[in-house]
């Protein structure tokens, strides 16, 4: 969540959350329904469409951008670890003989990336400096460039470049240690 | 460097350092990072180290491309694939299909694992399980489990799914939405009745259970094959707990969405408090769509602002119109298009008939659970459910715009010996009072019957807030009775001011307030009551004129409201008075000219002109003041030219004799115009006394004869004739008696001793001492009785007084100094009463500070003003001080010590206006004297000893 949204809109956030788990689905149907070699269809433009649409219906007081990138970034990020454990789980419950690898570890596994690690040191990092947790959230999870991300948390691209480095050094330092 | 190393405070500075050096060190070649960790961290090797583990870390992580997939691809995967397949285990169930979908969670048909049992599964969507989310849907389970009730869908069981989102398996419902099961089977208005009941039945256990659903609607309510209703989905429900009261749930334009909202109740669509009426509300609806087919609003897909507005501002169309409204597009969850025909159809019935058999009382029943005011719906489900249950028996149901009759009834039954004598008033009215408010905006024959019942509310508050005079004598009455029923009556008419704009009936709205509004001043005082029913009348009124400016009905209201508030209020703001006051003369102008030979217009305008005059004059202007005073002679003769071409009637013969009168009033009053002023009363009285004497029975004749000899009698004594008014005064005695031989009124007990008094003054300049002691005694007697019977009346302790005070005067004259005084004090008592009783009105103070001038002029045994000079203070029974001609003091130490203390008294009153700038009347004088007498007693004690 970003950082500047006060305690008490967190209620509203979570009434605007249906919503916004809506247009991410229709996001992800047109996407993937697009997704051939011949089309580069950026995940972001996808996504800054749906904010417009929402912002259209008029039935929806967006108070800003930030909340909807925010709330949709925070969001995929839960779709996915969520996956992740209901797969480890399924590793671990022994309930299949053999878990074959789809497509979503693959892309994460290529990126050598444990999601639920990821998340884990993602949480640490949030509790002593959150703006770094929100910068590789709205980077990693929202899709969103380093500008977006400027104008979204109201400090300079110099400034996201710097959090990003440093939050991506700790994170990489951090999870090779674990393994 | 992890997390949890070092102090807070340290950690914090360390992690500050390190950000400062990566940043730094960042811009550099990798060579002259060294250099630079070497040159920042100095001898601090575990931070030199650290720094360089992350500028490495990060180097590494850039060249893997870490941190850089495609993930939206990943999570578009795993969005489109969201729905759990059939045969996936979910704890120890096993799901079968999805069979719903909801804002935060998926439900799943399912299969406990080894029994036969089949559940629904309510599982949180993937990505929306934030915190909040997963206690909202935890309470939801609480609530459940809470909840064990036969028409509530049972909880059954918890957990958590592999990938760790909560679920839960509830009682699985096989069955068809409430309106669906209806319409399907053709159940008719008597058996959807009886369902809804059952719905009532659940809603009303929850509320017991302090839960409120938020969220009824048609989907949420499955009736299985045995035909029970089974409600589902207490998603939204709510806790009635303090702490929810405390933070009501921001349901602003975006919560709307959580709910349904042609469902939602106003408040719930304002995201105010939600309480047990919004689910009355929404079972409003949904009666009202079981019944006719149709749903009170259409919202759904409309902006927020319009949604607001509807829900707030538009009044539903009664459930019997919208049944046999003309073909609508068909709704989703019927098959059906939605025709008179079809409608009529599914629920067995002809389209006449069915908007027949809804019209009256069901119509009653859905509207009042539809009210805008949560405090205007039924105050429970079980309220509710038991009016539905009095209709199907073919009793009286309770919805009704207003519960006026039920409740006067009640009120009637408690209060049996104290308002008898208003009940031949009431019992007459009891069974037209039910009025519907739609009605008044329904067709002309349903409209006329509305205005009836109209006109029997105004008359009930006419005659039960005002009539009391003939009828009934005030002391019959007791001042709680009449509160509770000025009470009772307000609380009608707001109803009835809040549905009407037709103009007709606002001006009776307008004038029933009015009345209203004398009440709260007359006999028991309720200030605020008073000020908000006189506000509430001229606001209507004004509205009135904004729209047709030529309304001289209107106008002639306001100015009775006008003159109203004035008459008690006016004292508070004597600005506010004179610009009440002018405009009344104003809108009597406007009058008059819109109907210049209308005798009432002139009769209005006459007094206008007088009242503000009067109100000059207490503020001091005298000479503008005698300028209205003219005016107002000028407009009564004219009344009197009128009246002379057109009386042939012996009432409109009565009228002009009293115009007489008050054209004599006018000019013996300030203008002091004697021999005109005799000339006319004398006219007056002459045409009462032939109408008299033509037909003795005549009441209103009787009625300007008596006081009209008064009125001569007064201004003959003025005048120096003392024989000529006594003769006056003994004529007005007698036909007072008479008439009240016949009609006992206030005013004409009041006359009687009034008389008597005038009588015994008069009697006493003449020289007749006996006889005028033995009359003064007689009215004294008179007067105290009345106090008596009329003891719990306020306002009779300032006649109490002011007659008291009269006769002190009097008694001084007449050398009785002893008696003079006890009277004086009598009448000292009734006033500090009326004082206590009106603590903001100034003038109940102002009297009391002149009778203590008096008390302390009495004590100093400077006695009174004599008879001639007190005529320019208005007579004996005048109110104002008319200081006495002695100054020399001639008593003892012990009365001068008790006249210091009056005229402290005075004083202090006194200078208490002073302070407050509401110096009235001759205020400034009297404290003036009151302190010079203070002073002189003062000295004279002192001299003395």
């Amino acid at each position: 969540m970003l950082v500047a949204y006060g305690a008490g809109q967190r209620g509203v956030l979570d009434e605007l959350m249906p919503l916004v788990y809506d247009e991410l689905r229709r996001i992800a149907a047109r996407y993937l329904e697009r997704e051939r070699p011949d089309h580069t269809l950026q995940p972001t433009g996808l996504v800054h469409e749906a904010y417009l649409r929402l912002v259209n219906q008029k039935q929806v007081d967006w108070r800003n951008r930030a909340q909807f990138f925010g709330l949709a970034a925070s969001m995929m990020r839960r779709i996915l670890v969520n996956h992740a454990e209901a797969k480890r789980a399924e590793k671990r419950g022994g309930k299949r003989e053999k878990i074959p690898l789809d497509e979503v570890t693959i892309v994460l596994q290529e990126d050598m990336v444990d999601l639920l690690e990821l998340d884990e040191a993602l949480k640490r990092l949030e509790e002593f400096d959150k703006l770094k947790s929100e910068i590789v959230e709205l980077k990693f999870f929202g899709g969103l460039t380093i500008e977006e991300i400027a104008e979204l948390t109201k400090t300079s691209t110099a400034t996201v470049e710097r959090e990003w480095a440093f939050a991506r050094g700790w994170l990489y330092k951090n999870l090779s240690e674990r393994n | 460097m992890s997390a949890n190393q070092g102090t807070p405070d340290t950690f914090a500075a360390r992690w500050q350092k390190l950000n400062e050096i990566f940043a730094a060190a960042q811009e550099l070649d990798p060579e002259r990072q060294d250099e630079l960790l070497e040159q920042a961290c100095g001898d601090d090797q575990a931070l030199r180290e650290e720094a360089a583990a992350i500028l490495g870390a990060n180097r590494d992580a850039q060249n893997q491309g870490f941190l850089h997939a495609d993930v939206f691809a990943a999570g578009a995967r795993v969005l489109a694939r969201e729905e759990i397949a059939g045969g996936t285990e979910i704890g120890d169930y096993r799901v079968i299909r999805e069979i719903g979908r909801g804002g935060m969670g998926a439900v799943y048909l399912a299969e406990r694992t080894g029994f036969q049992q089949q559940v629904a599964l309510k599982i949180i969507k993937r990505g929306m399980d934030t915190d909040e989310i997963i206690r909202r849907f935890v309470r939801e389970r609480d609530v459940l489990a809470s909840l064990n009730h036969p028409n509530i869908a049972r909880l059954l069981d918890g957990g958590h799914t592999t990938g760790g989102l909560p679920f839960i398996a509830m009682e699985y419902v096989e069955g068809e939405t409430i309106n669906t099961f209806c319409d399907q089977r053709r159940l008719t208005i008597e058996d959807r009745i009886e369902l809804f009941r059952k719905v009532c039945r659940a809603i009303a256990y929850a509320h017991h259970n302090l839960v409120v659903h938020r969220d009824i609607k048609p989907s949420n309510i499955l009736v299985g094959a045995d035909g029970e209703p089974k409600l589902l989905d207490f998603g939204i429900a709510k806790l009635l707990t303090p702490e929810v009261f405390d933070n009501p749930v921001d349901l602003t334009a975006a919560g709307a969405n959580l709910m349904t909202p042609d469902y939602a109740s106003p408040e719930q669509i304002r995201g105010e408090r939600v309480t047990t009426a919004s689910d009355i509300y929404s079972l409003g609806v949904l009666l009202y769509e079981l019944l006719s087919g149709h749903r009170p609003f259409h919202l759904r897909n409309r902006p927020s602002i319009e949604m607001l507005r509807i829900v707030s501002e538009q009044e539903p169309r009664a459930p019997s119109d919208a049944a046999t409204m003309p073909t609508e597009k068909a709704e989703g969850h019927t098959q059906l298009a939605l025709t008179v025909e079809t409608v009529a159809q599914s629920r067995n019935e002809r389209p006449a008939r069915l908007q027949k058999r809804l019209r009256g009382d069901l119509d009653n029943i859905v509207l009042t659970a539809l009210r805008k005011d949560p405090l205007r719906r039924y105050s429970s489900v079980e309220e509710f459910s038991a009016d539905l249950e009095r209709h199907l028996l073919g009793l009286p149901v309770t919805a009704r715009p207003a519960t006026l009759g039920y409740r006067l009834t009640k009120f009637a039954q408690r209060n049996l010996t104290a308002v008898v004598f208003a009940s031949v008033a009431l019992l007459a009215l009891l069974g037209g009072l039910s009025v519907s408010i739609w009605q008044t905006r329904a067709a002309n024959k349903e409209r006329a019957r509305a205005e009836q019942r109209f006109n029997e509310v105004r008359k009930m508050a006419n005659t039960l807030v005002s009539g009391w005079d003939k009828d009934i004598p005030v002391s019959l009455v007791s001042n709680q009775v009449r509160g509770r029923i000025a009470d009772i009556s307000t609380e009608y008419l707001d109803n009835l001011a809040r549905e009407t704009d037709d103009p007709a009936l606002l001006k009776e709205l307008a004038k029933a307030y009015t009345v209203v509004g004398h009440e709260y001043t007359a006999q028991f005082i309720q200030e605020e009551k008073a000020r908000s029913s006189l506000h509430k009348a001229e606001a209507i009124l004004r509205r009135l004129l904004a729209g047709a400016p030529d309304d001289v009905e209107a106008k002639r209201l306001l100015t009775e409201c006008l003159g109203q508030y004035d008459g008690y209020f006016g004292e508070r703001d004597r600005t506010e008075s004179l610009k009440n006051r002018l405009e009344i003369v104003r809108l009597n102008e406007e009058i008059l000219a819109a109907r210049p030979d209308d005798q009432r217009a002139l009769f209005d305008l006459a007094g206008g002109y007088a009242l503000y005059g009067l109100v000059l004059k207490i503020v001091g202007r005298r000479q503008e003041s005698l300028a209205y005073h003219r005016r107002a002679a000028e407009i009564t003769r004219r009344r009197i030219e009128l009246l002379e071409r057109t009386a042939t009637t012996p009432d409109d013969r009565a009228k002009l004799a009293s115009t007489y009168v008050s054209l004599g009033a006018d000019q013996a009053g300030d203008l002091k115009e004697f021999d005109s002023a005799i000339k006319n009363m004398r006219r007056g009285a002459d045409i009462a006394d032939a109408l008299c004497a033509e037909n003795p029975e005549n009441e209103r004749a009787l009625f300007v004869a008596g006081p009209a000899q008064f009125e001569l009698g007064l201004v003959l004594k003025k005048s120096g004739d003392v024989r000529g008014s006594l003769e006056a005064f003994r004529k007005g005695l007698s036909y007072t008696r008479t008439y009240l031989a016949r009609w006992r009124t206030t005013y004409f007990i009041r006359k009687e001793y009034d008389c008597l008094l005038e009588i015994a003054e008069a009697l006493h300049e003449s020289g007749d001492s006996a006889g005028a002691l033995g009359t003064l005694r007689e009215s004294l007697e008179l007067r105290r009785k009345l106090t008596e019977v009329d003891k719990d009346n306020l306002k009779t302790y300032l006649g109490h007084g002011f007659h008291l005070n009269a006769a002190g005067k009097l008694l001084t004259r007449m050398k009785r100094a002893d008696e003079a005084q006890a009277s004086y004090q009598e009448a000292e008592q009734a006033f500090r009463r009326v004082v206590e009783g009106e603590p903001d009105q100034i003038t109940n103070r102002r009297w009391l500070a002149t009778l203590y001038l008096r008390l302390g002029d009495s004590h100093a045994g400077l006695g009174v003003c004599d008879f001639a000079r007190s005529q320019n203070y208005g007579g004996i029974s005048a109110y104002e001080y008319c200081p006495p001609d002695a100054n020399e003091i001639t008593t003892n130490r012990a009365r001068l010590r008790q006249a210091q203390d009056y005229y402290q008294k005075a004083v202090h009153l006194l200078a208490d206006f002073e302070a407050q700038s509401i110096v009235q009347y001759d205020d400034k004088e009297n404290l003036r004297l009151a302190r010079e007498k203070l002073a002189t007693v003062g000295e004279n004690i002192a001299r003395r000893f």
